[in-house]
Formats: structure tokens, sequence, C-alpha cells
């Protein structure tokens, strides 16, 4: 099996263009969430995480004809960019795979009357004009799979790296937060009225956010950052609440911990899904004691950008990289009072700490969970 | 000590109103106009006793039957919960369902039931629930069955020990045009391998005998 290297990042949201961007306000402790105005079928004021109109309008100047592609298409374009560019990879040889994570894709063409053909809607559609976009020949993968997608097509990508299927793979999940989820989630009252506050006592829903995030892996060029392997799972339980016991998510952990030959006590920091609905952060609270990670320190970064659903396995796990390369732990954004019937080590500020193995944990609709490691040499 | 190999236990297929398992037709409804009925009509059959089956949207209610049929005479618990993987792929998602959920949010009233469903991998947790499934999985979108694809990944997650079962195949559905096609795969000594000619043999075949028409 060969190491999996991670080469390239890129992160897309209300906190800016690229991955440079976020880290500062990650580490100044700086949400993205605000309060916007929503007209269309769901109007109304909502505390949300959005891509800034001007910075996106003037970052599109580098898409070849730009009016060709949505508007979630160009995010994606403009994150697989960045990403690529740092490490100069030519990805239009079949040596390298796309793989896209995106929950919802272009669900806003349902909506719209532009001229983007309405066949779109379908992801493999998608995935395929982004990844001719970028001439890759070879048929791209897409992951939909709730929110654990984006942990998922990391995943993927790794365990077809590792087999010699592929020498490199470019990782991208991407969502927009549209009248469809709004309503949905307001709809089942998942919905919290203030910036979410993730593990709070005093925690009411979910903050939504879009935006994307691109990961680079390569088997040929060696960087300090690997992919260590992880594993998903299904709690068997229901379809949209989470297990009562969390048994589904740290049987995924303890599998991840087995596969890339680490103990609970080798984590130097856990990035939770932390969406701050009671039963989520519950449950997680519950399979992080299981697998024996209390003492661990741990956030979710949902506070700084909202529930990004398709993008925010990819969104977290890049900052979980960027804590790893600097050795910093991010403050748990919204988080004040421990709101959690078994306690967890929540980082409170922003702190240094030396760092070489970080754990990325994802729960979703469906019931089901994922866990991955990376690791710094 | 023989080696153990990926092989396909068993296959089951759906469309046109039929219902396939290892090439012999189990179930046919002539009756039914459209799958809603059809679906219930099979589940009558079948003489289940499982009232979720009703909340469900059609493209769950297809990979259910599929996965039920599939299921039928092998003894799945021979494996841990964990040990059984599923691995999913089709072409317009959840769309049926997202297009029916955005009709209700333009009569005012959005409907919670229906949301729940607007993810295709919602029919990998109802299978997983029925089942106590509890391993390894992924949901793939492509415009067509790329069996070149899905059989390089189950067969690396049976390389990998991630699991020692998986049921994997193509479940569409999309305005009453509906295709579900699932392999059982276990991790046994003799069989017929699961692999790409096996895997492709075995979809053409079925799909020949079942279906004359590509959605």
């Amino acid at each position: 099996m060969k190491k999996v290297y991670v080469i390239g990042d890129n992160m897309l949201s209300s906190m800016g263009m690229n991955s440079a961007a976020h880290w500062e306000q990650l580490a100044a402790a700086q949400s993205g969430i605000q309060k916007h105005d929503f007209k269309g079928q769901f109007e109304g004021q909502y505390y949300s995480s959005l891509v800034d109109p001007i910075a996106f309008d003037e970052a599109t100047q580098k898409i070849s004809q730009a009016n060709h592609y949505t508007r979630l298409e160009k995010y994606f374009i403009l994150s697989i960019q960045d990403a690529i560019s740092q490490s100069a990879l030519a990805v239009n040889t079949d040596k390298t795979i796309f793989i896209f994570s995106s929950t919802k894709g272009n669900i806003d063409l349902l909506s719209s009357n532009e001229a983007i053909p309405k066949e779109r809607l379908r992801l493999g559609s998608m995935a395929q004009v982004i990844s001719n976009y970028f001439d890759n020949p070879n048929t791209p993968i897409v992951i939909s799979s709730a929110c654990i997608s984006g942990v998922a097509a990391i995943l993927t990508g790794s365990r077809l790296l590792s087999a010699g299927i592929y020498d490199q793979a470019v990782i991208s999940g991407g969502d927009l937060l549209t009248d469809f989820t709004l309503s949905g989630f307001h709809t089942l009252k998942a919905m919290s009225d203030a910036p979410c506050r993730p593990f709070d006592k005093n925690r009411k829903g979910i903050t939504l956010g879009e935006g994307a995030a691109t990961i680079v892996l390569s088997t040929k060029k060696a960087s300090p950052i690997q992919v260590l392997g992880g594993s998903i799972s299904n709690d068997a339980n229901h379809i949209s609440g989470p297990s009562r016991t969390g048994d589904g998510l740290s049987q995924a952990i303890q599998n991840a911990l087995q596969i890339s030959k680490k103990a609970a006590k080798d984590i130097g920091f856990l990035s939770a899904h932390g969406t701050a609905t009671l039963y989520n952060d519950e449950m997680e609270a519950k399979a992080f004691h299981t697998a024996q990670l209390s003492e661990v320190p741990t956030n979710s970064y949902k506070g700084y950008w909202g529930h990004t659903l398709g993008a925010a396995g990819l969104l977290e796990s890049v900052a979980s990289l960027h804590s790893l390369q600097n050795n910093t732990l991010i403050q748990s954004l919204g988080f004040e009072e421990m709101g959690v019937s078994l306690a967890l080590n929540i980082i409170r500020k922003k702190q240094a700490k030396s760092l070489q193995t970080v754990l990325k944990t994802a729960s979703g609709f469906g019931g089901c969970n994922a866990a991955i490691l990376f690791q710094k040499d | 000590m023989p080696t153990e190999y990926p092989v396909i236990s068993a296959h089951a297929s759906i469309a046109q109103q039929s219902i396939w398992l290892n090439g012999k037709k189990v179930f046919q409804d002539e009756k039914s106009t459209h799958f809603k009925a059809f679906a219930k009509a099979a589940y009558q059959a079948f003489e289940l006793s499982y009232p979720k089956f009703h909340k469900m949207d059609q493209l769950s209610k297809l990979g259910f039957l599929c996965a039920e049929t599939l299921l039928k005479d092998q003894n799945i618990k021979n494996y841990a919960p964990q040990e059984i993987s599923v691995v999913i792929a089709n072409k317009n998602s959840s769309l049926d369902t997202d297009e029916k959920y955005l009709a209700t949010l333009d009569n005012i009233v959005p409907s919670p039931s229906l949301f729940v469903y607007t993810l295709p991998n919602i029919l990998i947790g109802e299978i997983c629930i029925r089942h106590q499934i509890k391993g390894e999985q992924n949901f793939f979108l492509s415009e067509s069955f790329d069996i070149n694809f899905v059989s390089k990944y189950v067969i690396d997650i049976f390389h990998q020990k991630l699991a020692k079962a998986c049921i994997t195949g193509w479940i569409e559905y999309y305005k009453d045009e509906y295709q579900a096609h699932l392999f059982y795969v276990e991790s046994k000594t003799t069989g017929m391998p699961f692999n790409i000619e096996n895997l492709s043999a075995l979809f053409r075949d079925d799909k020949r005998i079942i279906c004359t028409f590509e959605p």
C-alpha cells in the first residue's frame, strides 16, 4: 500500500477565496456567519454563511467562459484552480482522478431560468463539466452521502491512490445555500435563530453555510502531511436522527485508528462534526467517550462558516491540516458552557500545541458516520 | 488452505413491473401503471410486515425491495453488522423526490417527511435499518453504471479487509422510470468471481431480459 500525501488545498466560503484568508480569520476567532436577507420562496432574515458576491465576481474573471457554468460549478473551478496551482500538478492525465462531494449540486437550477441545461441537475453531469474544464480524461467520481460526503471523498481518494489505481486525486466538495436546504432544515426545526453554538449548553440548532474546498493527494510527490486512513459506518437506527448511543460513530473512529495503526492517545486534535443540534452534539460526545477521546482537544468549525453540507468534510479537513501544519489549536467558536452530558475537552481559546496526528469525524442523514486520520512527519 | 476471493453469491433486479432473482422472475405485476402501485403489490406479495415501507419515497422503496429479494435466501447473520458493506450508485440521485419536495414549498407548507428523502444515501440507510447492516458504505453518482470503477472499489474493500460481504449495484428512479440491480458479494473459496467481466455479463443479461429502455 502506497503512502498518500497532501500536496495542495483550497478553502472557499464567507471567509474568503483561499486557505490563507481562512486561516487568518480562524486564528483571530472571527466568524463568517452573518444575518442575511433571503428573498425568493423562503423569505426572511437568517443567520448564515454566504460567499461574498463581490469577491466571487472578481474571482470569476479567472474562469474562461465563466457564463457557461453555474454558480456552484464556478465555486468548484476556483477552488480546484487554486489547489492544483500549489504543486504545478498536471491534471490532464489518466493517472489523476477527480473526486467530487456534494449533497445537492446545482439544485438552484430547479428554480431558475438560466440558460444552463437542466441535465446539469445531475451530479454526474456537473462533475463531468468541471473535470472537462481541467482537461482530465477520466470519468470523475462523485460521492453523495449527505454530510459525510466530504470525508468519504477524501477517504475514497486515499484508498484508490494507496491501491495504486491512480497516482493523484483532486478531491473537491461543494454545496450552495438555497431556498431548498434553508426551507428543509427549517421545516425539520433544526435551525438556530442565532449563530450556531456547537457543544454549548444553549445551542439551538444549525447555521447553514455554502462554499467549496479542495484537497490534492499524490503518491508520487511527498509532503510532510499524509492521509493515514479511515472508516465509514452506519448506525442502522434512524434515517434522520442521530443514534442515542453514538455506537456507529465510535465504531468508525475505532476502525480508523486500527487501520492507521494509531491509538486514542496518539490523537493531538479532534475536528468534530459539531452541528450544534441538541442530538448530534450529544451523540458525538457519547461516541468520543466510548472511543477514549474525551481528553483530546476538540472543536467544531461550524461556528465559523456554518454547516456547508457537501463542502463540510473538505473545508473542515483542510482547516485541520492547517492547524496541524501550524501546531495551533483553533477555538471552537460559539462554545461557552459544556452542554453535553459527557464532558469533552472543547478548545475555548486558540493555543499553541505540537501536533502530529489529527482525527476528523462526520455524521450524516441516513445514519452514516465517517472518521479519517491525518499525520504530519 | 485455499485462498478466499470476492464471489457473487446472488443478484437481484427490478424493472418493467418485474422482480428477478438469480436470473429467474420471482414477481410480476401487470396491472399497476405506476411504480408506487407496483411497489405496494410487491410488498404485499412478499408478505412483509414493515410499516416504515409506506413512508419511504419511491427510490428508497425500490432499493428496499431489491435488497429484500437479494437477501431472501442468504444468511447475512453469518456476519457481524460492521462486516457487511453497501456500495450503491445511480444517475439521478434523489431528484424525483427533490422536485416533489420543491412542489410542497411552492404550496407554502414544506413537507419534512419528504425533505428527509432528498438525499440518495437515505436508501442505504433504509436497507441498513431493515437488515441491521453497519459497515462500510458509499453512494456514487454517475451518468451510467460504471462497472469498471465500482468493481475496483468493491474489490479493494475486500482486499483491505474492510468488509466480508457487500451489497452493491445500481438503484435508479426518476419520474416513474426505474431500474434496480443489486449483487451480493461474499469472500469465499469457491464461486463466481466478482470481477468486471462477470459483473458486466450479469448486468447486461439482466438488462436484456428485463429492460427495453435506457432511462
